[in-house]
């Protein structure tokens, strides 16, 4: 059975089937990310200052993946014209580069990114001990954040001796051999603003380490996972999200790209639109990202 | 490129007169395929430029220059939103499609609007008896 449509405009909407499909589909991914972006914002205006970080992931690295995913949305439109003009090696070399700018992406956000994350260590400190821990966390006295009207900082990050001890309940102190530049001069008005290059960990000599009474932290406390604070649930849900579409797209590529191809033998004007539709699906993960982006990396 | 285009193979006969969905047409082929990608290369070269200017503008403090707050992310916002125009408006070919597709869009935008209207709405409203007291 031909499915009809598939190449020539159907007389009522004056478009083919896939391309009207594609663009409902396209509306609803609008209307989960919309909502999705809109639960951010929701959060986001509803946070304590304190509690919303600004700065922490690596600009660079975003930057980096951005390009990747702009130069994707070039390659596959320029895919997609070199089939229209029937240069075959052009459309199947320029089709290569997309699928390869998709897993260069992925490898960068799951080589990269999110392992850094998950071996962060985070704690928000309580308020009635952050006291305690002010030589780190830099709120008080001369030149403190308080002093300098910024809002006060409660968290506490690094990397801990032995993550044994910070999942285990039984253990009721966690030991610090590293910690952010953040809170090894917490006092400095450089921690005010992001950082474009990421500053690298402080180191803690023997003796000299942060150790963490669990009583005094709020629960959540580890690895830079979504349980540690509403940024970092959002920023998983939204990037995890966003990264299964990517490796959708990718897998529809790399169809086409292969067998997929097969197709221009018999009718390359239906190849041209299958190309069509999936760039139009690939532009808008490339459109979501452009708000990704700013939204999580920049401000 | 241009000089390592074939010829095209002979489509099917069931599909000889299937007419090209897009607006450049099927009667473009006479021209040259760097004729026919410039704008795309234009256009991804405005979006690494404005990439670059969203990173360099997020290390400017717009709050403390306008005194406003949340200007940084109006602007920000902005040039995303802008972005976003380019790629619709000439990757997706937005800017010459037709009604049966402008008409849903239409729709979708109005009612993810609406997500964000209804989100400032309880900005500006809170429930105050959910903000509990940090331990």
């Amino acid at each position: 059975m031909e499915i009809p449509y598939t190449v020539r405009p159907r007389p009522d909407t004056g478009l083919a089937n896939p391309k009207l499909g594609i663009w409902l589909f396209i509306a609803s991914e609008v209307m989960l990310f919309g909502g999705l972006f809109a639960g951010y914002i929701f959060m986001r205006l509803g946070a304590e200052p304190w509690m919303w970080p600004h700065g922490w992931l690596n600009v660079p690295v975003g930057t980096f993946n951005t390009f990747i995913l702009i130069a994707s949305s070039v390659t596959v439109i320029l895919s997609w014209e070199a089939l229209k003009m029937r240069n075959f090696k052009a459309f199947k070399g320029w089709l290569a580069a997309t699928w390869i700018c998709g897993l260069a992406f992925l490898a960068v956000k799951l080589g990269k990114e999110w392992p850094d994350k998950f071996s962060h260590f985070g704690a928000y400190i309580k308020k009635e001990s952050a006291e305690k821990y002010d030589q780190y966390l830099g709120n008080e006295g001369e030149g403190g954040r308080l002093e300098r009207q910024q809002p006060p900082r409660l968290f506490i990050s690094g990397h801990p001796k032995n993550w044994d001890d910070v999942k285990n309940p039984a253990v009721d102190k966690i030991v610090l051999t590293g910690i952010d530049e953040e809170n090894h001069t917490p006092k400095s008005a450089e921690n005010d603003r992001a950082h474009f290059i990421p500053r690298a960990m402080v180191h803690l000599h023997e003796g000299h380490e942060l150790v963490l009474n669990k009583k005094d932290l709020l629960p959540g406390y580890g690895a830079f996972l979504p349980k540690l604070n509403t940024y970092l649930a959002c920023y998983f849900m939204i990037t995890g999200l966003h990264g299964l579409h990517v490796l959708g797209g990718v897998l529809v590529f790399l169809y086409f790209w292969g067998p997929g191809s097969k197709l221009y033998k018999t009718n390359p004007e239906q190849l041209c639109n299958r190309i069509e539709v999936a760039g139009l699906f690939w532009h808008l993960v490339d459109l979501v990202w452009i708000f990704v982006f700013p939204i999580f990396y920049l401000l | 490129m241009a000089d390592q285009h074939s010829q095209p193979p002979a489509p099917a006969a069931d599909h000889a007169t299937d007419a090209d969905p897009h607006p450049h047409g099927s009667g473009s082929h006479g021209h040259s395929y760097l004729h026919h990608v410039r704008p795309y290369l234009l256009v991804g070269a405005a979006l690494f430029v404005f990439t670059l200017i969203t990173v360099g503008l997020s290390y400017v403090d717009f709050d403390h220059i306008f005194g406003s707050h949340g200007m940084n992310m109006k602007i920000g916002m902005a040039v995303a939103t802008f972005k976003v125009c380019l790629v619709g408006a000439w990757f997706m070919h937005l800017k010459s499609e037709k009604s049966s597709i402008w008409l849903p869009l239409g729709f979708t935008f109005f009612f993810c609007l609406g997500l964000f209207v209804l989100c400032l709405l309880a900005y500006t409203d809170p429930i105050h008896s959910t903000s509990h007291p940090q331990h």
